[in-house]
């Protein structure tokens, strides 16, 4: 993309005679741009500070039309604003940075220019004439550059006297979006900081929901746990039935807030002395329905022993993965195993769960950790995976995992058995 | 197997716990909070003690520590039930409570209790593994 440092250019045509400078005049154009100021200036919602940015260069420089385009990708510019007779079917139409258009020349070269006869320019293109039914006539177009950054272009049309623009329009046309350019790009962190807060704050109200909810999960599970003991596992009536898809549709539910809460916000493990035979217990029980439905083995065995770790968060990480375990072998049965060694490096153990299910690509490999990927359609909710790899990142550890289609997959855990920060247990 | 006092302020929690324990022989209290529950500590002398952290009038830690003052408690076992790490987003572990308090709870188990898990932490607890 070349952004060549030319001189600023000027039409083919003839040159329009510069008027004379006069006080009266510089005046003017003084009070015009304190004006642009303050409709610009303290404005922060994009489309404000847009459309008085508009309506602002139009009046300063007597224009009937006028455009601003934003830069939305490296190669293209969007119309933003259009302003003038005929021209709302130009909004939001895309326009690449080349020479095949004075926009997009302007932005391509990074260079003001004054066309003072627009159909003996070769850059000019009718096409938006055509569009619009407008008949352009000159053009004053001038990048908008704010922190040395590119934003876009500013484009005006036909002076409102019937003159071409010249070269004061030029000059005045600059000062003006230097200060447009900054107020666009003020208003856009703006944007971005109030988007970050967004989400900020739907981790404070999901972080600050969670001891209720987690009270109802709680009832809910107690619950469950009551009516289990009064069901028969062969009991083949309708409420048995009913009952069993409750169950079910209770643990899903279960496994989806909880990912939530995990998800929401930054932990720091709470490191207790755990027994990693006692957890994986923990996991089996958790999981043994939803591996007994599809005729899964589900095992596990500990070599390690007692390790420190948040046995909360961790059980919620193995519980994700050893789910996706027992999904991943279908319903015509398999194995799925949770294990752990020692580690190569010393003061690290190797959690494995390992599963001889459908495998997965390496395409899909490269992405499972992603929030919100999910390769179970609308079963998934794709946190399940991002959360596990958080719950290990806390512990100080690291996640992999190895697959191929048809031939299962293992799920590596990294973890240290001594925190970090202490030397000593 | 002993007796069991539960303190927690939800009633379904307290239902549900009960039905964990009582299959296995275990005489159960019940209170809602860490003041009825000292009262029922002293009246009922149990071997064991479920308690909540968060509740209303006392929290779990404030009756945690005036059990442990308790001259006839002093062998009984205490495990604490805690949703607070979420809300407040702080955890306590062991030796953090015992720092503070000169002594920590016998187990912790987090929200939601999964029954297996508690059978087998009380177990192991008590000594009966």
């Amino acid at each position: 993309m070349p952004r060549n440092r030319t001189r600023s250019q000027e039409s083919t045509s003839a040159e329009a005679a510069p008027r004379p400078p006069s006080i009266e005049h510089d005046r003017r154009a003084l009070g015009d741009l304190t004006r642009v100021s303050e409709m610009v200036a303290g404005e922060l919602a994009l489309d404000v500070v847009l459309r008085s940015a508009m309506d602002a260069a139009a009046d300063a420089l007597n224009a009937e039309a006028c455009s601003i385009l934003l830069l939305t990708s490296p190669d293209q510019l969007t119309f933003h604003m259009v302003d003038g007779p005929q021209s709302s079917g130009l909004n939001r139409t895309q326009l690449p940075i080349d020479d095949g258009s004075i926009a997009g020349w302007v932005a391509n070269h990074q260079e003001p220019l004054l066309v003072t006869d627009a159909y003996q320019d070769r850059r000019f293109n009718p096409a938006y004439d055509r569009r619009t039914g407008f008949r352009t006539r000159s053009i004053l177009c001038v990048p908008l550059r704010a922190r040395g950054e590119q934003v876009g272009v500013i484009e005006v049309l036909n002076r409102r006297d019937g003159l071409p623009f010249d070269t004061q329009d030029l000059e005045f046309g600059q000062a003006v979006a230097s200060l447009i350019a900054v107020a666009i790009h003020n208003a856009k962190q703006h944007e971005a900081l109030m988007k970050a807060e967004r989400l900020a704050t739907i981790g404070q109200t999901i972080a600050g929901m969670a001891h209720c909810v987690k009270n109802i999960l709680n009832g809910l599970q107690g619950g469950s746990y009551m009516i289990d003991q009064a069901v028969d596992p062969e009991d083949g009536t309708q409420m048995a039935d009913g009952w069993r898809i409750v169950r079910r549709n209770i643990r899903f539910l279960s496994n989806i807030v909880l990912d939530m809460l995990s998800y929401s916000k930054e932990r720091k493990p709470v490191r207790r002395p755990c027994q990693l035979a006692d957890l994986y217990q923990d996991v089996v029980e958790l999981l043994q329905d939803q591996a007994a439905e599809r005729g899964v083995t589900l095992t596990a065995a500990s070599q390690v022993g007692e390790v420190r770790l948040d046995e909360a968060a961790m059980k919620r990480c193995l519980v994700n993965l050893v789910g996706n375990a027992i999904d991943a072998c279908g319903k015509g049965g398999g194995l799925v195993e949770l294990h752990d060694r020692p580690a190569e490096t010393t003061g690290y153990v190797a959690v494995r769960v390992t599963d001889n299910g459908c495998g997965m690509a390496e395409e899909d490999r490269q992405r499972i950790f992603d929030p919100f990927f999910s390769t179970k359609g609308a079963k998934g909710t794709g946190l399940g995976l991002a959360v596990a790899r958080k719950i290990v990142q806390e512990h100080g550890g690291v996640i992999s995992a190895g697959s191929s289609p048809g031939r299962g997959t293992v799920f590596t855990l990294t973890l240290p058995t001594t925190p970090p920060d202490r030397t000593e247990d | 197997m002993g007796r069991a006092l539960i303190v927690d302020d939800e009633a379904d929690a307290r239902q549900f716990i009960r039905a964990v324990l009582e299959p296995d022989g275990w005489e159960i209290a019940e209170a809602e909070n860490g003041q009825t529950g000292l009262e029922q500590a002293r009246a009922f002398k149990p071997d064991l003690v479920i308690l909540d952290i968060q509740m209303p009038e006392q929290g779990g830690f404030t009756m945690f520590n005036e059990l442990k003052k308790e001259p006839e408690l002093g062998n009984c076992k205490v495990i604490m039930l805690t949703g607070v790490r979420e809300k407040t987003g702080l955890g306590f572990s062991g030796e953090e409570m015992g720092e503070f308090y000169g002594t920590e709870p016998d187990a912790y188990l987090e929200k939601p209790v999964q029954p297996g898990a508690l059978k087998r932490v009380i177990n192991r607890v008590t000594g009966n593994d």
